[in-house]
Parts: C-alpha cells; sequence; structure tokens
C-alpha cells in the first residue's frame, strides 16, 4: 500500500515551516537584553527569602543607602549623601534630595525608617545586618539617626545590604509587594512569569544622571531562568541570551574563540577551604593544631588548580580576603611540603597516618567533589587516610549547620559585605553560623576589633593582631584557593563590573554599537 | 452497582492516605528545610524560631494530622519558599505541563498509528524492518543526551529552533521530540502486533470477501479492534507526562511540573512536594476509578465486588 497522500502532505507543510521559521532567534535588532539566571527566584522581596539570584534582580530595582565600590569594596554614597557618627551609638546619615520611587513617592526620612524597620523585622537573611540597629530617628525630612544597641564597626558596611523602599506602597501593598516591587533604582520591574523570566525596564528618572550621561543604554532587560549548564552555553552561543555568569572552567574552554562571545575574568570572593572539626575530641587528632599545620603543608593546591580549574583560581595567604583590610601583614604561605607535613604529623603522635572523612556536596561548588577526589589522593601520600563522603546539597547543608560534619569538609565562603569579619563570624566566632573551632582568645579578639569605630583602627588591629593569631595559632581551615568569577558576554555588550561581588548589577552594562538600528 | 461505586471509591480513598503517609515519612527523613532557608551565620535561636514559625516543631503525629485535615478542604499549606499556597503554585504549573503532555501524546500517537499501520500492511517489508530497528534502538537513548544534542544541532548550530523556554509552537518541538520518543516507540509495538493479529482474524477476510476496499478494512474495521491495548498504554503514558518530566524539563528550561519537584525536593519545601505527590495521586486515582466504573458499568461480569 502507497503511503497515504495525507502523510506526504503533512511532510510537505512541515518542511515548508521549518523554512519559512527564518531564525526566530537572532530577528530583530531591538530585541532586549536576555540574562541567564541558574535558578529562578522564589519572591521579588529580600525581605520574605534573600538569595544571590534575587539580588541580581532586585539589587537593580531598588537602591542602598550606601554602596560598595571598587575593587576594595569602599563605601560609597547612593541615597544617603553624608554620615556622621554623633557618639559610640549613633550614626547620622544625610539624604540626597530630589529623588522619588518610580511610583512618585518622595523619598524622605520616612522611607528609610520604614525600610530598616520592616527589613529588621523580616524573615529573610537581610535582617542579620540590622540586628544590632535599636531604632531609627527621623530628624527631619532628610536627615535620620541611627541607634545602635552596642558599639558596632561594621553598622555602615551592613546598610549596603539593605534596600530602600517605598513607605505608603510597602504598607499598603503587603505581599503583593513579592510579586510586584517599586525602587527608586535605575531599572523598575515590568514583569514576572513564575519559572520562566523576570523583566525589568530602564528608569528613565533615575537619580543618577552621572551614570547615564546619555541616558539609558539598556531598555528592556529580561532575567531568563535556565538550569542547566550546556543549555545556557547553547543560549550564549546561538544569540538568544547576552549575559551568562557562574562558568565553570569547562564552560570557558568551549567558548574560545567563538566569534560573538567575550569573556570576563576577575578574582571574586568566593573561598574555597577545607573547614576542619577541631572540637576537642571530636574527630582527633584534627583537634590538635600540628596536625592541621601538617594538612596545610600536605596540599598541591596549585596542581588542582592547573588540572581541575583551568588555572581559574589562586592560592591565598590571608584568611581575611585581599583588600579586604588595609594593610594586611605578610604571613607564611602553606605551600607544598610534605617532609614538614611528615615531620608535624609525627610530633603530634599521628606519624603513622590516621584516617579521616571528608565531606562534600556533589556539584553545588566549582569542581567540589573532583578536588575532594584530588585532595584525598595527596593527603595519602603523608599518610593520611581520606574517605570521601559526597551529600546532597540540602543533605549538607542540614548537617554542617547542625556540627555533625565530624572531619574535614569542603566549604565555601564569601564576602557578603565586605567586611573581614564576615569570614570569622561565620566559622569562629562561638554564637556564630558553624563553630567547629571554639576559641575564647579569639572570641576576646574579636569584640575588641568591634567596638574600634575608627575604620582604620579597627582594619590595622584586624591585619596585625587577629589575622596573624588566627593563620598562625589557630589554623583552624585547611586552606585552598579563591574561584575567580567568569562571565560571559555577547558582544553586543560591553561591561565595567562596579563592584567584584557576584550577583549582576546592570549598571555596569552597556551597549556596543554594533547592533544596527542604534538603541 | 452502588455497592461497586462505594467500594472503589473507599479503595481510592485509602491509596490516597498511603500516598500521603508514605510522601510526609519520605520527606521529614529527607533532612530538615530549615538550615537551606537561613544564612550559614544565623545562630541557633533564629532555626529553632523558624522551625516553629513553620510549625515544624509539633509531633510529627499532629503534622501529619494538620496534613490530612488541610487535604481534605484542598489547602496543603504554604510553600517555604515562595510563601504562596501550595496548591496555587503546583497548578501554577499545569499548563506547561499540559501543553508538552498532550503534544508528546498527540504526535506520539498520530505517529506511532502510522508507523503501526505500514508495518503491519507490509509485514517483513523495508519498511516493516525499518519500524522494527527503529522501536528497539529508540527507548536506549537517553532523554538528557539527545535533548542537549538536538539544542545544539538544531539551535546553535543551524539555528533553526529557540533554545529553550516556553514562548511560540517553536519551543515546543525539541521538548516534544525528547518526550516522545519512548512512548512512540511502545505504541508503535503494542499496536503493530495487535494489528498483525487482527488482520489475521476471519472477520477482516470476510469483510474483503463482502467487496469492502482495503483501506476502509484497515482503517475502519481492523484499527479499532486492535485499539484496546493501544488505548490502555496512552492512558498510561498520559498519566506519567502529566507527572512531569524532570529531565527535560530542566534542559529545556520548561516550566512545568517536573522542574517544580525537583527543585522543592532539593530545597526541601515540604508542601509543594506534599502538593504535587497528592494531586498527581488524586489525578491517577480518579482516572483509574472513573475507568474502572465505565467498565464495570459496560461489563456486567466485572460488577463483582
Amino acid at each position: 500500500m502507497r503511503v497515504p497522500r495525507i502523510v506526504s502532505a503533512a511532510c510537505l507543510a512541515a518542511a515548508a515551516a521549518c523554512g519559512t521559521t527564518g531564525n526566530p532567534v537572532r530577528d530583530g535588532a531591538r530585541r532586549p537584553v536576555v540574562v541567564c539566571l541558574y535558578a529562578d527566584v522564589t519572591t521579588l522581596d529580600i525581605r520574605v527569602q534573600t538569595t544571590r539570584n534575587l539580588r541580581s534582580i532586585a539589587g537593580n530595582i531598588h537602591d542602598t543607602l550606601i554602596g560598595l565600590h571598587g575593587p576594595n569594596l569602599t563605601l560609597a554614597p547612593e541615597l544617603a549623601t553624608s554620615w556622621d557618627r554623633l557618639d559610640a551609638l549613633t550614626w547620622r546619615l544625610h539624604l540626597r534630595r530630589g529623588v522619588s520611587f518610580t511610583n512618585g513617592e518622595p523619598f524622605t526620612a520616612a522611607a528609610v525608617k520604614y525600610s530598616i524597620e520592616s527589613q529588621a523585622a523580616s524573615r529573610g537573611s537581610v535582617h542579620t545586618y540590622l540586628s544590632n540597629v535599636a531604632t531609627v530617628r527621623i530628624v527631619d525630612e532628610f536627615t535620620v539617626d541611627l541607634v545602635t544597641r552596642e558599639p558596632d564597626a561594621m553598622t555602615l558596611r551592613n546598610l549596603t545590604a539593605v534596600y530602600v523602599y517605598p513607605p505608603e506602597y510597602g504598607r499598603t501593598a503587603g505581599t503583593a509587594f513579592s510579586s510586584r516591587p517599586i525602587g527608586t533604582g535605575p531599572f523598575t520591574f515590568v514583569d514576572w512569569k513564575k519559572g520562566e523570566s523576570v523583566t525589568l525596564q530602564a528608569n528613565r528618572r533615575y537619580w543618577n544622571t552621572s551614570l547615564w550621561r546619555e541616558g539609558p543604554p539598556l531598555d528592556t532587560v529580561v532575567f531568563r531562568v535556565c538550569p542547566d549548564p550546556s543549555t545556557r552555553l547553547a543560549m550564549l552561543l546561538s544569540g538568544e541570551v547576552d549575559l551568562v555568569d557562574n562558568l565553570s572552567p569547562d564552560m570557558l574552554a568551549r567558548l574560545k574563540g567563538q566569534p560573538h562571545v567575550r569573556v570576563t575574568s576577575f578574582p571574586g570572593y568566593k573561598r574555597m577551604f577545607l573547614h576542619v572539626d577541631a572540637r576537642p575530641g571530636s574527630a582527633p587528632p584534627l583537634d590538635d593544631v600540628r596536625v592541621r599545620r601538617a594538612l596545610n603543608y600536605a596540599i598541591d593546591r596549585n596542581a588542582i588548580i592547573e588540572t581541575l580549574l583551568s588555572g581559574q583560581a589562586a592560592p591565598y595567604t590571608h584568611f581575611i580576603q585581599e583588600g579586604l583590610t588595609d594593610a594586611p601583614e605578610p604571613l607564611a604561605a602553606y605551600g607544598l611540603d610534605r617532609a614538614r607535613a611528615k615531620a608535624l604529623l609525627a610530633e603530634a603522635g599521628a606519624g603513622g597516618g590516621f584516617s579521616v572523612d571528608l565531606f562534600t556536596p556533589a556539584g553545588a561548588y566549582m569542581k567540589d567533589k573532583e578536588a575532594a577526589e584530588a585532595i584525598q589522593a595527596q593527603l595519602a601520600e603523608v599518610g593520611v587516610r581520606v574517605r570521601v563522603v559526597p551529600l546532597e546539597y540540602g543533605d549538607y547543608v542540614n548537617r554542617h549547620s547542625k556540627l555533625q560534619l565530624k572531619g574535614l569538609t569542603l566549604n565555601r565562603r564569601m564576602a557578603s559585605t565586605g567586611d573581614p569579619t564576615d569570614g570569622y563570624l561565620y566559622m569562629l566566632a562561638s554564637g556564630g553560623g558553624a563553630p567547629y573551632i571554639p576559641n575564647a582568645h579569639f572570641d576576646r579578639l574579636l569584640s575588641t576589633a568591634n567596638r574600634l569605630l575608627d575604620p582604620a583602627a579597627r582594619s590595622q588591629y584586624l591585619a596585625r593582631t587577629v589575622e596573624p593569631f588566627v593563620w598562625n595559632d589557630l589554623v583552624p581551615e585547611v586552606s585552598l584557593y579563591d574561584l575567580v568569577d567568569s562571565f560571559a558576554l555577547s558582544d553586543r555588550l560591553i561591561w565595567h563590573p562596579v563592584n567584584r561581588q557576584e550577583q549582576i548589577d546592570l549598571r555596569g552594562l552597556g551597549r556596543t554599537t554594533w547592533l544596527g538600528g542604534g538603541q | 452497582m452502588l455497592a461497586v461505586i462505594a467500594r472503589r471509591m473507599a479503595d481510592a480513598g485509602a491509596v490516597l492516605l498511603l500516598v500521603s503517609a508514605a510522601v510526609f515519612v519520605a520527606l521529614h527523613l529527607s533532612g530538615d528545610p530549615v538550615p537551606m532557608m537561613l544564612d550559614p551565620s544565623a545562630p541557633a535561636s533564629e532555626h529553632a524560631a523558624l522551625r516553629h514559625e513553620l510549625g515544624l516543631d509539633r509531633p510529627l503525629h499532629r503534622q501529619y494530622l494538620a496534613l490530612v485535615r488541610g487535604a481534605v478542604r484542598g489547602d496543603l499549606g504554604r510553600s517555604f519558599r515562595y510563601g504562596e499556597p501550595a496548591v496555587s503554585i503546583v497548578l501554577g504549573r499545569v499548563p506547561a505541563t499540559l501543553q508538552l503532555a498532550v503534544a508528546v501524546l498527540l504526535c506520539s500517537g498520530l505517529a506511532a498509528i502510522a508507523a503501526a499501520l505500514v508495518s503491519a500492511t507490509q509485514r517483513n517489508g523495508w519498511v516493516d524492518h525499518g519500524v522494527r530497528a527503529l522501536t528497539a534502538v529508540v527507548p536506549s537513548i537517553p532523554a538528557f543526551w539527545l535533548g542537549v544534542m538536538l539544542i545544539y544541532l538544531l539551535s546553535v548550530r543551524w539555528a533553526w529552533l529557540p533554545t529553550s523556554g516556553r514562548g511560540s509552537w517553536a519551543h515546543l518541538i525539541m521538548p516534544t521530540i525528547c518526550l516522545g520518543l519512548m512512548p512512540f516507540a511502545r505504541l508503535t509495538r503494542l499496536l503493530r502486533s495487535s494489528l498483525l493479529t487482527v488482520l489475521d482474524a476471519s472477520f477482516v477476510t470476510a469483510a474483503r470477501a463482502r467487496g469492502l476496499s482495503r483501506r476502509r478494512v484497515l482503517l475502519v474495521h481492523a484499527l479499532r479492534n486492535a485499539a484496546g491495548p493501544f488505548v490502555a498504554e496512552l492512558s498510561t503514558q498520559a498519566g506519567l507526562l502529566l507527572g512531569g518530566a524532570a529531565v527535560v524539563e530542566t534542559v529545556f528550561a520548561w516550566p512545568g511540573i517536573g522542574q517544580l519537584i525537583v527543585q522543592s525536593i532539593g530545597s526541601r519545601d515540604y508542601p509543594v512536594v506534599q502538593a504535587v505527590v497528592l494531586m498527581s495521586a488524586v489525578v491517577f486515582v480518579s482516572v483509574n476509578l472513573a475507568s474502572d466504573l465505565v467498565h464495570a458499568w459496560l461489563d456486567p461480569l466485572l460488577r463483582d465486588v
């Protein structure tokens, strides 16, 4: 029996349709700029939940009072033009005049008070930045006093993570704010298709006229959700997407030599290390500082960086990320020195070697499991028998925060407010996130540092007193490397990052003139 | 007949209760959602406060009873991640999943009918061999690999189709191909073998002898009689597709239920996971119930309670 005519007709129709589709992707010179997100956001309000992806979106809709600028994350005026310290507990902020929210509400001290109070009382992790704020006092329309419970050097730093919201809309909208945010920022919210995309449009009345002298370079920006890394890459290569972050070394290799794609890398603040359970008796002999030093000498960081990460990382020689303190005291680096490692182990009575578990998430951090396996092989050479335990990410976070991981844990820390003590608070302070190495002397040093309100004095104290103690005497971690942040851009865009944080700040994006049709 | 209905509904209720218990236990064994929702440096007091706010510090049996009571009212709690009612989040994803499921069923069903018809009527011809080889090879192609290859060829290399996401009909093509291969293979083989059986039956010879055209005999009489296993398999595939195809949805950034459940499990969003599982169970059980009742009504022999 012949192939039925209807089947052949259908085939012809399909073929014709394919031909006339043209390129549904590259057509349209004025199509919006598209940024890839590796996961959807669950709300557009950081007071509900604060995630990195959300900050990439919300940070372009809202401004903060104070910003972090430049490679060293220095404090810079945003909606607050200047500030003075009135006494140990009070900061006075002078606010910028002539700014309005995109719904017409004026930016005044009332907005600041509402914003700080609602974020301090919120469930999102943003409230941790305001835990020391006791009250916000309105002095006049453009002056606000911030009163803290205790003298705290981090107060202004913490404000860089706190957004400014319109008080009238914020109060009346309630939970609707999560799906329709309003701010003073360079972009306004247009639309959110859950699970798919968030669309923003340039705010033509943005107060920072020095930033966009000839008007906003971008009109519409779409954040598209795409969870699969190879699909993200395909989107970039096909021209559907203009900016992809979170690139792995393998993806970088594939992008080399691609005509319409540029890759930008710069050292970020993602620091990979082995968190050591040094609680007395918990995971012996890790509680002996000589053993911890030995482990530091037994790792060949450069080998991991070259082979696993294609050079996209760098070893470090301080506990605090570079650039965050003014005058780092030169500290001895822990380079590869197997002889010294073995000697230290012998001195600590572990010359015959010992067994230890190495917990790692599988795929949550860049090449985490592979690095763990490399470390296992390296430590075997000094007699340490490592058992790699890969954990599903949720399980890993859970057990790590409950201090249940007895052994070594592959971990990553970042500098969220640019304050040097972020890492200390997370790892070492007794009341902190994951104190696997409680130490009373360190607690005393840290509270002394926090009472030094003069930034220069504090920086010096941290660099000269706290750092050497932590790095040389306490040895709370096995240091690994700092990851490099890589972004890939289509050549429609140029980018001058405002700072080194890894959320996407659209203020640094501009168009090249390659697009025919202007814009 | 009423007794049949009552008995079947009681069975359905028991199944749903079992499902709810199973998913509840599995979720609570899988870990604590609270550390994932808080900043790493949050102190223990905050963990306790959040646990209390989410109702996770109540005894387990009370939490389960609250789940069952709410389920009966149609309230499956609020998502930990989104803050919105879990039911509405799931329902929000249904259109995308439904669109993909319908496209897959239509395309694979029609393609299977065409392939089986040609294959059965030209038995042992080259088309038949081709179709049989295809249906043998196709189930071994991993959907993930196929998806990535299709994207590379059709979007990056030749720029015929968009890479991912949901939008125009062009966005539907590649996910449908990836998801549709397995159903196509199974449906084709089933229909082919039942067609072969039917075409050998005496009523077909009798119909031809009466002068009916080959086409009419094939399409009207033979196909209808061979349709039984095909329809059964089609409804099984429908059920599976409506549950969401997590891998394909992830590769193609298709905002369906599959992606939702994977993300919700990863972040221990209990209410959403429970909502997806329970709602899918309700759909399955209802479809089965309806089909059972229809069969029982049609065939009195099946009314044995």
